[in-house]
């Protein structure tokens, strides 16, 4: 158990290191020679070579390599060309973003996962029936839309026409709320991209788990337990969900890099300054060192997840552990 | 039974979350007026050197004094400097003796002397120092500029005056980004109530000039156009900073928002390498040029709201029209005779014409973001231009691509679609077509020396009406090379809620945006 | 995991009765299965002859504003867009290229995917090693801001997006390629075949490949449709091939044009709700076959 950890843990530190030579490497190589760029965004000689000192481009490249991976390990992510919230600390900046964007996502995916689930266990007990299709080819029709596409929709529907949500931001601006009223505030605002992402992932969730609980009540031990007298709700609450878990797992943890390419367009429509909508600003500026450290913690927070479901596996299904 | 009761929780807080989202936004009778202004999201950085956008240029005429204010036509007016006289080479302000920063300390002739000293630095002000080559501070309330030639341009200054305590106290004043805004304008930052894409202002109590009738400005980024009109319709914001054209119609349509087309100083063109063998030929330019439909182009492209262009400068007044004996109208026919004449012919009969076995036809780079806007311009030109025997190819890039691709000097692109933006000098533009070797930047490898003449002698005129002649002989020497074809002079939208707001007044260029902080002083609330 | 053919036989017996015939039938059988070929059928019919029948330039627009964003009408059953176009026509004339897209990106992305899994899982040792760890990496990186800087370096021309998207979509396909293959592996026959010297090379082809191919086939529909998707998304975050008419780059021109809040629900909605009915599709199509050729895989 413990050497698998190790393993697993050995091969995520491999990949980090890919990613980081990776990132290093391809924002050198993206076009728009960055002198032109800068050169472009400022008029006077002294603020150009000011720039391009700031980010270290007068080195030979390797050179410029070894500064970056010196630096990352100090957590020093270095300075972005433009600035953003106030600052262009890249670091402060992206540390500004996460909240945001990690409560955006973790709610859209608690609200997924559990709507999911209920779609699937309920498609899986009334398998073949016209709920069943219903249900079914709606989860299908989610999973086949574009993202951006339903989020318009949505902002026609709910912002323009029926007034019930407001047309984007994180807080009503100009209102100084306190506490409990702040609170309300940013959640009245996250509603709608939350909902939006949550509906769209909620289809690939149905889809998946009627698929494992169709394949799980046809098993065996759950007709051992029918026969044996347990009630259909004791049996799945207790059996056929907790043994479902584990693909959903596996489909959570893929879905991440879906999710954050969602984050990127959603973000971006309802003006949710997060992470994604600091990617999408750091690319239409062509702000390499910025979007060098959005990519870095979008992989790693990737990794770690892929760490993550791979050592709990190891305790939910423990045929793995050999 | 855990799993039952989170559900019955998150469902519960849903409930509240739908609930104090339908109830909420309304109530709370507060004193205090906020002005709610929707912009376009982009640069923020609220420093003296590193501020980019005309937002945050907006945004320094709220934290800071300049020397100068303007009129609704650009005419100096006092502010700081009471007063001010030229004599030759040399230009003396009188400064007022009542400003204060915010922080208790006078504004003096050696803050304004160290704004223009560092503002060489400044990426949006560094415009304003050149040809300065000294200054001097008399005394406390007196500053005296030597400059390089007569600086018929120094009136047309929009320097925010920093103080020089704190700038000076710090380490690298260029790299600092400041939280606590210390200047002398009519509102001071909050950067409490900042953050999250909302940007905070309040009035300065201790102002020396009228108090503005607002407590509080907010500024509030939109990432999506489409979103931010909603909010304006549904009230949800008092202003936007500026709008898509598409969204005209439907806004100025709306009871109480008062929709305002504006000039902004630049234009749009298409541009001609003359490092490509073919296009160094003027013919050539000509014949697209007259196969450049420029109304039309307004019409779909533009949404129609832009004026057409014979010239780079559009300052009002300074606008060139050339005589009716020059001037090239849209006129395919006329493209071809003048081919014919110059011995283009389509030889081998596949439509293009051709010279030396070198067949017209060239490759148009626009960049890719603005394609939706620009595909109406690029179809027709290749429509109009293939009836004159030019075949053009159309290849959208990555804007730093683009760049990378289409500058002064570089033989390999032929021909491009891009702008430029002036400022409130009618000069300042024409320096881009300087010889491209010695100054300019036109990106199509210009030079005329004949134009660098003229081009002497607007900046040495003092008489306005000298140097305006100045000016209209230099864009009649480039209409007449055509280093470029001009497209349009762009427009910008701006609205307001006329409903619950008055006091403003329309600058040309803009109710925002202007180089003036006169609406965000004076705007006020209807009774 | 093991299989669970526990000889050869069983499954060299259900390969033989999945000939053709019998696949297209089971096929019609299965309800899902029926709408999904019903729509891509649709959907392939309009792209090969559609262009015929309805040309479109996109250089051809409208004499003036007049004519721009016009409701549908007998004359445009679905209305004209923002530079005065029949949407029909765009529509129809898109279709070909997002199919084009979708399909040649799948190309890539199996063909990859089929490769590195097959290598890896049957070479297995240090081979394996290294290309997992690639799959990984590929598995970890922010796909849409990667395709977006990809895009962004190669240019917007469609055969670069079709590159794009096929290379950053394989690492999923790899991933479950390889498992499979190491499960046919284990077969007694392949072992035997082993023991008895059989060539590497020979093995990898004829008995590996087919035996994942299946998998493949059913893997593959179901990228189809996440590339139409992904080519969307790009053309909406504006890399798009202008010059190439797709649903996406019509979504992109409805989308910057503010289509919807303009109310020319038909310029927006359209585009949108062929791109759904394609990828699902594709979707239906894949779910089922995959129901159908890979029976025992489900079971996990």
């Amino acid at each position: 158990m413990g050497k698998r950890i190790l393993k697993k843990f050995f091969f995520s530190c491999v990949t980090i290191v890919f990613v980081v030579a990776f990132n290093f490497f391809l924002f050198r190589i993206m076009p728009g020679n960055v002198e032109t760029i800068i050169a472009r965004a400022t008029t006077t000689e002294a603020v150009k070579q000011r720039l391009i000192e700031k980010a270290g481009l007068h080195r030979p490249l390797l050179e410029q390599f070894w500064i970056y991976m010196k630096d990352l390990l100090t957590g020093d992510f270095g300075e972005a060309f433009n600035s953003y919230d106030g600052s262009s600390n890249v670091l402060t900046v992206i540390m500004g973003r996460i909240p945001n964007t990690v409560i955006l996502l973790f709610c859209a995916e608690l609200f997924a996962i559990i709507a999911g689930l209920i779609i699937g266990v309920i498609c899986a007990q009334k398998r073949t029936t016209k709920l069943d299709t219903g249900l079914l080819s709606g989860s299908l029709v989610l999973y086949s839309m574009p993202t951006f596409w339903f989020a318009m929709l949505l902002i026609f529907l709910f912002c323009a026409t029926l007034h019930i949500f407001p047309t984007g931001g994180i807080f009503t601006p100009g209102r100084h709320y306190y506490g409990m009223a702040k609170i309300l505030d940013y959640l009245k605002h996250m509603i709608l991209p939350m909902l939006c992402m949550g509906i769209l992932m909620m289809g690939c969730y149905a889809i998946t788990m009627r698929s494992t609980m169709i394949n799980i009540l046809t098993e065996d031990y759950i007709n051992t337990a029918k026969a044996k007298g347990f009630s259909t709700r004791y049996i799945l609450l207790h059996h056929a969900i907790p043994n479902a878990m584990i693909p959903m797992a596996t489909i959570i943890a893929l879905n991440m890099a879906a999710i954050l390419g969602g984050a990127i367009q959603l973000e971006t429509l309802f003006s949710w300054q997060g992470l994604g909508q600091l990617m999408y600003d750091a690319l239409n500026r062509r702000d390499y060192p910025m979007l060098q450290g959005c990519f870095f913690i979008s992989a790693v927070a990737m990794i770690l997840a892929n760490f993550l479901t791979d050592v709990l596996y190891g305790f939910i299904d423990p045929r793995i552990r050999e | 039974m855990k799993g039952k009761k989170l559900l019955i929780v998150i469902l519960a807080m849903m409930m509240v979350f739908t609930f104090t989202a339908c109830g909420g936004g309304g109530g709370g009778a507060d004193e205090e007026v906020i002005f709610n202004i929707a912009t376009t999201n982009g640069e923020d950085s609220l420093s003296f050197f590193n501020a980019e956008s005309a937002k945050v240029e907006d945004w320094m005429h709220l934290m800071y004094d300049s020397l100068l204010e303007f009129d609704e036509n650009y005419n100096a007016v006092p502010h700081v400097a009471e007063s001010w006289e030229n004599e030759g080479n040399d230009w003396t302000f009188h400064l007022r003796d009542d400003v204060f920063f915010s922080d208790g300390e006078k504004l003096t002739s050696e803050d304004v002397k160290y704004t223009y000293e560092v503002g060489v630095d400044s990426y949006l002000y560094s415009i304003y120092t050149e040809r300065i080559e000294s200054i001097e501070c008399p005394d406390e309330t007196t500053v005296v500029f030597h400059c390089a030639d007569a600086k018929p341009d120094m009136l047309y200054q929009s320097m925010p005056i920093i103080p020089k305590h704190i700038w000076e106290a710090q380490e690298d004043p260029i790299a600092w980004e400041p939280e606590e805004i210390v200047g002398s304008g009519p509102f001071i930052y909050d950067p409490s109530a900042s953050g999250n894409g909302v940007t905070c202002f309040v009035k300065n109590p201790d102002y020396w000039g009228e108090q503005p009738k607002v407590d509080t400005l907010v500024f509030t980024e939109y990432d999506n156009a489409g979103a931010m009109a909603q909010a304006m319709k549904i009230g949800e914001v008092d202003a936007c900073y500026s709008l898509e054209k598409t969204q005209y119609d439907d806004l100025a349509n709306t009871e109480g928002i008062e929709v305002g087309t504006f000039d902004a100083w630049g234009f749009e063109y298409l541009g001609y390498n003359m490092m490509d063998e073919l296009l160094a030929d003027k013919v050539i330019r000509h014949a697209i040029d007259y196969c450049t439909d420029v109304e039309y182009i307004i019409e779909m492209s533009y949404g129609g709201i832009a004026d057409v262009a014979y010239g780079p400068v559009n300052n009002a007044g300074y606008e060139y029209d050339p005589p009716a004996d020059v001037k090239r109208g849209f006129n395919i026919d006329k493209a071809n005779e003048i081919l014919d004449t110059a011995g283009y012919k389509d030889s081998d009969g596949d439509g293009i014409r051709e010279k030396d076995g070198k067949p017209l036809s060239f490759e148009l780079i626009t960049a890719s973001h603005r394609s939706s806007w620009q595909q109406a311009t690029v179809n027709s030109l290749i429509e109009n231009c293939a009836k004159a025997g030019i075949e053009i190819k159309w290849n959208a890039m990555e804007v730093a691509t683009m760049w990378d691709t289409c500058y002064d000097g570089n033989p390999d692109w032929q021909l491009n679609l891009d702008g430029w933006g002036g400022t409130m000098d009618p000069g300042y533009i024409l320096q881009l077509f300087l010889d491209w070797e010695n100054g300019g930047y036109a990106t199509v490898a210009y030079s005329n020396p004949e134009f660098d003449k003229v081009y002497g002698e607007v900046f040495a005129a003092t008489d306005t009406d000298e140097r305006a002649k100045y000016i209209e002989e230099a864009q009649a020497i480039l209409y007449e090379d055509c280093p470029y074809t001009y497209l349009c002079y762009d427009k910008t939208l701006q609205c307001i809620n006329s409903d619950k707001w008055t006091g403003y007044k329309p600058y040309s260029n803009g109710f925002f945006g202007n180089l003036s902080a006169y609406n965000y002083t004076h705007i006020e609330p209807k009774a | 995991m093991k299989q669970r053919y526990s000889d050869t036989d069983a499954l060299r017996r259900k390969l033989a009765v999945m000939k053709t015939k019998d696949f297209m039938k089971q096929v019609w059988a299965n309800k899902m299965a029926r709408v999904g070929v019903i729509i891509v059928a649709f959907f392939t019919l309009m792209a090969i002859f559609g262009p015929i029948v309805m040309p479109f330039r996109t250089t051809t627009m409208a004499a003036s504003r007049e004519f721009i964003f016009n409701p549908p009408s007998l004359e445009h059953l679905l209305g004209t867009d923002n530079l005065g176009r029949d949407v029909l026509a765009y529509l129809v004339n898109g279709s070909r290229n997002s199919l084009i897209v979708g399909l040649s990106a799948t190309i890539i992305t199996i063909v990859l995917g089929t490769l590195i899994g097959v290598s890896s899982g049957y070479i297995g040792g240090w081979v394996d090693n290294i290309l997992m760890r690639i799959t990984d990496f590929f598995l970890v990186l922010p796909w849409l801001p990667f395709c977006m800087v990809l895009a962004a370096i190669l240019g917007n021309s469609i055969w670069n997006i079709i590159l794009v998207i096929g290379l950053t979509g394989w690492s999923g396909t790899a991933r479950v390629i390889r498992a499979q293959t190491l499960s046919v592996k284990e077969q007694q026959y392949i072992e035997r075949m082993v023991s008895i010297g059989a060539k590497k090379g020979h093995i990898m082809w004829k008995h590996i490949i087919p035996n994942v191919f299946p998998l493949v086939f059913s893997e593959a529909i179901l990228i189809v449709s996440s590339s139409i998707l992904t080519e969307t998304s790009l053309a909406f975050l504006g890399l798009g091939d202008p010059t190439n008419p797709s649903w996406g780059t019509m979504l992109n021109d409805a989308f910057d044009t503010d289509a919807m809040t303009i109310g020319a629900w038909w310029f927006f909605i359209t585009p949108g709700v062929c791109v759904i009915l394609v990828a699902l599709g594709f979707t239906l199509m894949g779910y089922a076959f995959d129901e159908i050729l890979n029976p025992k895989l489900k079971e996990r």
